[in-house]
C-alpha cells in the first residue's frame, strides 16, 4: 500500500473533524459568532471558521493547479449558512483531489508567485500543510467553543478510524 | 515516497513545532502556565505535558505493546522544567524509532493494550499518524492560549518547516 492511502485517510478525517466543529458552532447566536475573542487567530469564531475554509480553498487551488477566488468575509448576520455553503464546496473539492492523487502528482513541483516572491512545493507538501493547518485552527476554534459551553468533542484521528 | 518517509517528515515537523511552543511557554510566568485554562486538560502545563505524555505512551505501545503508565499519569506535572525533560526524552525516543523502523513494520498490524487494558489491533502507520495529528491539535489549543497571554509561538505551518524557514 502506498502513502496515497495515508493522505486519502487524512482528507476524509479532515472532513469529519470540520463537520464536528461546524456542528458545534451551529448552536451559537450571530452575536456569539462575531464577538471579538482572544485566542482566536482572526478575532472571532466566525472569522476563524472563514479563515479555515478560505485557506483550505487556497491550498486546494495550489494542489489542484486551479484558480482561487477569495470569498468575502462572512456576513455578520447569518454567517453560518454562508460558511456552511463554502465548507461544503471546499470539502467536495478535497474529495475530488483525494481521488485524483497519484504517485506522480504527489511528487510534482508546484510554483506560486505572490508579490515579488516565488514559492515552490511538492504537491504532497501542499496537501499535508493544508490538513495540518485545518487541524491547528479547529483546535483554536474548539477552544473558543468550549469556553461557550459547546465543545465539538474529541477529534482524534484514531476515533475517526473507529467510526 | 513511502508512508515511512512521509511519517519521518511529520515527526521532524512535530519536534520543531513542539520546540516553538515550549519556547513561547518559557516566556510566560510560571503561575500563568498553571492558571491559564485550556479546553482539553486544564492548565497550559497539563496540556503541554499531555502532548509529550501521549508521545511517550504511544511509543511504548509501539515498542512493547503496552504502556506501563497512562497519559494521565504522565501529565500530572507542575513545572515547565519537568515538561521540557518529558519532551527531550520523548523526542529522542521518537527520533530513534522512526530512524530504525522498516517499511514493512509501518504497514503491519500492531497488537497493543491501552491504559484500561483493552486489546487493540491497528496498522502502525495509522497510530503514528494519530500521534502527529494529536500534537497539531493540542498545539492549536495551546498556541491560542499563549497568544492571549502575549507570548505567541509564531507560525507553526508545516510548509515553513519543509522549506527550512525556521
Amino acid at each position: 500500500m502506498s502513502w496515497i492511502e495515508h493522505l486519502r485517510a487524512k482528507i476524509a478525517y479532515n472532513e469529519w473533524a470540520n463537520e464536528k466543529v461546524f456542528s458545534a458552532a451551529d448552536s451559537l447566536s450571530d452575536e456569539q459568532l462575531s464577538a471579538e475573542r482572544t485566542g482566536t487567530s482572526s478575532g472571532s469564531i466566525a472569522r476563524d471558521l472563514a479563515h479555515l475554509v478560505r485557506v483550505q480553498g487556497w491550498w486546494h487551488s495550489v494542489a489542484a493547479d486551479t484558480a482561487f477566488e477569495p470569498p468575502d468575509d462572512p456576513p455578520p448576520d447569518g454567517a453560518m449558512p454562508a460558511l456552511r455553503e463554502r465548507l461544503a464546496g471546499s470539502d467536495a473539492d478535497l474529495r475530488e483531489l483525494a481521488a485524483s492523487l497519484t504517485e506522480e502528482s504527489l511528487d510534482r513541483t508546484i510554483q506560486r508567485t505572490r508579490g515579488n516572491e516565488t514559492w515552490e512545493w511538492s504537491q504532497w507538501q501542499v496537501v499535508e500543510h493544508l490538513l495540518n493547518h485545518s487541524a491547528h485552527h479547529r483546535a483554536e476554534i474548539g477552544q473558543a467553543l468550549f469556553g461557550l459551553g459547546v465543545s465539538p468533542g474529541d477529534m482524534d484521528f484514531i476515533f475517526f478510524l473507529r467510526v | 515516497m513511502s508512508k515511512l518517509e512521509l511519517i519521518r517528515h511529520l515527526y521532524g515537523y512535530n519536534e520543531w513545532a513542539n520546540s516553538k511552543l515550549l519556547d513561547a511557554a518559557s516566556r510566560v510566568p510560571a503561575e500563568q502556565l498553571l492558571d491559564a485554562r485550556v479546553a482539553s486538560w486544564g492548565s497550559l502545563i497539563t496540556d503541554l505535558a499531555h502532548i509529550g505524555g501521549a508521545q511517550a505512551v504511544w511509543l511504548s505501545r509501539w515498542q512493547i505493546g503496552r504502556n506501563p503508565t497512562s497519559v494521565i499519569g504522565v501529565q500530572g506535572m507542575t513545572t515547565l522544567d519537568e515538561v521540557h525533560a518529558l519532551f527531550d526524552e520523548s523526542h529522542a525516543g521518537l527520533r530513534e524509532y522512526v530512524s530504525i523502523i522498516t517499511e514493512d513494520a509501518v504497514e503491519s498490524e500492531l497488537d497493543y493494550s491501552d491504559s484500561r487494558g483493552n486489546q487493540n489491533r491497528r496498522p502502525l502507520w495509522q497510530l503514528m499518524t494519530h500521534v502527529a495529528n494529536h500534537g497539531t491539535y493540542h498545539r492549536g489549543e495551546i498556541a491560542g492560549a499563549l497568544t492571549s497571554l502575549g507570548s505567541s509561538p509564531g507560525d507553526l505551518d508545516f510548509v515553513l518547516w519543509e522549506l527550512g524557514i525556521r
